[in-house]
């Protein structure tokens, strides 16, 4: 039971156990996304109407995955994430899943990393998070829509 | 983590150093004038207005490197000539420090921390990767066993403040190169190719790989799974540390700095496992 309890905790997708540079002290919005993450799991990526964005950050060791499910007017209708990193990290890609649904794909493609940054409080030193999470969704739609040409090449 | 620490360091002790330039150029200006303290040698490309003459370590190091002689920083000319420009003296009876990295005058003053060495040169070995943890250990301890503050409780302020001050400069340079993780990100520092927070991971196949291997973890529902992985990513770990070593004996620094990045990312799993590890044997 103890190491059911013990995987529990780590089972939650994100939690960066090391005290590094995440230690520092959190905006109240990165804690609220850090322990409730919205969006958390995966998709399909042969799904035809889905784009997986897959991101890393060398310098932290992060991996960063962001998937979009987009309806037949071109809407986002669904968001999934899966970070493993830091918190700074999960929140911002938490945070981006939540701006995206309900968004078109020229207006998700609109949203910069200072949005993030500025909406997440992070400190300089955390900037990269919030870039990361930026290069996530644009790899998302980049995905989707290479995956829409060639299904369009296919039926024409 | 030392990158973290130095960031910080940059607003609070107003250090130059060189991972921070982002920040750093935002308090250039107001560092400049309340301080006017020149920049550490280390920087390649520290903006700093202070900082009369760029330093470029890169220039110096690698023949250090591949002659593979034991050679320190101290022992490079350019460096010599930077550290003969600021020339220490012996706070309490005036002599000058000749050695790079002096921590007691002849009189017997314990000195005040040199700000211009490196992590290799406090430990007094070569600027190489292949270091050894029993090697550094020893010499930690040695030195430890001159400079921690426990030897000055009846030392006079000053040189309690100094002891302290070598005594963490010690921790700092033996925490950092006893892990062949932060030597290897520290050496690629030096040489002025370090990992940097905008560099991009651009191997797609790589990032599933760790994907995978983070969501095996998380999926593990016994300790023996998880040991199974720690074993496996033990071993990997320990093959890429071979790597890394063979890149930085062969001067080939970009593949050091790939695989210091790939390392980074299955010391990151490592520590995860360990912390699980921990959990389960703190409950028993």
């Amino acid at each position: 039971m103890a190491l059911f309890r013990a995987l529990k905790q780590v089972a939650r997708p994100v939690a960066e156990l090391r005290p590094t540079v995440c230690a520092a002290e959190y905006h109240k919005n990165v804690i609220d996304h850090y322990e409730n993450p919205r969006n958390v799991g995966s998709m399909d990526k042969a799904d035809t109407t889905v784009g997986t964005g897959l991101v890393g950050a060398p310098a932290c060791g992060d991996v960063m995955k962001l998937q979009i499910r987009v309806d037949e007017n071109g809407k986002i209708i669904d968001a999934k994430f899966k970070t493993f990193g830091c918190g700074s990290a999960i929140a911002s890609s938490s945070l981006v899943t939540e701006w995206v649904k309900g968004k078109t794909l020229d207006e998700a493609s609109a949203i910069k990393n200072t949005d993030i940054a500025g909406e997440l409080s992070l400190p300089p030193v955390k900037l990269h998070c919030s870039m990361l999470a930026e290069d996530a969704i644009k790899a998302a739609l980049q995905d989707y829509k290479v995956k829409r040409e060639k299904a369009a090449a296919m039926s024409g | 983590m030392y990158r973290s620490v130095y960031a910080v360091q940059c607003i609070t002790a107003n250090a130059c150093y060189r991972r921070c330039n982002k920040v750093y150029r935002l308090a250039a200006a107001q560092l400049h004038d309340l301080h006017a303290r020149p920049c550490h040698p280390m920087h390649s490309r520290c903006m700093c207005p202070a900082q009369s003459v760029r330093i470029e370590p890169a220039l110096a190091l690698p023949s250090a490197l591949s002659n593979r002689k034991v050679h320190t920083l101290a022992e490079d000319t350019h460096t010599r000539r930077y550290a003969t420009a600021h020339k220490l003296q012996c706070w309490k009876c005036g002599r000058d420090l000749e050695e790079f990295v002096e921590r007691f005058c002849s009189c017997g003053m314990v000195q005040s921390v040199n700000e211009y060495v490196n992590y290799f040169d406090v430990m007094g070995v070569p600027v190489t990767f292949d270091l050894d943890r029993a090697t550094l250990h020893g010499i930690f301890r040695n030195l430890q066993k001159d400079l921690h503050p426990d030897k000055f409780s009846k030392r006079s302020e000053l040189e309690r403040e100094y002891s302290e001050q070598q005594s963490s400069l010690i921790n700092k340079a033996y925490t950092t190169l006893v892990k062949p993780l932060s030597r290897g990100q520290y050496l690629l520092e030096i040489l002025g190719h370090p990992v940097e927070e905008i560099d991009k991971a651009d191997d797609p196949a790589f990032l599933v790989e760790m994907m995978e291997l983070n969501e095996e973890l998380e999926e593990a529902h016994s300790l023996e799974e998880v040991h199974k992985i720690k074993e496996k990513n033990g071993q990997t770990i320990s093959d890429i540390t071979a790597e890394i070593a063979k890149a930085f004996q062969n001067d080939t620094i970009q593949d050091a700095k790939a695989l210091l990045i790939k390392l980074n990312y299955y010391s990151n799993v490592d520590e995860k496992i360990k912390a699980i590890q921990q959990m389960y044997t703190g409950e028993m």
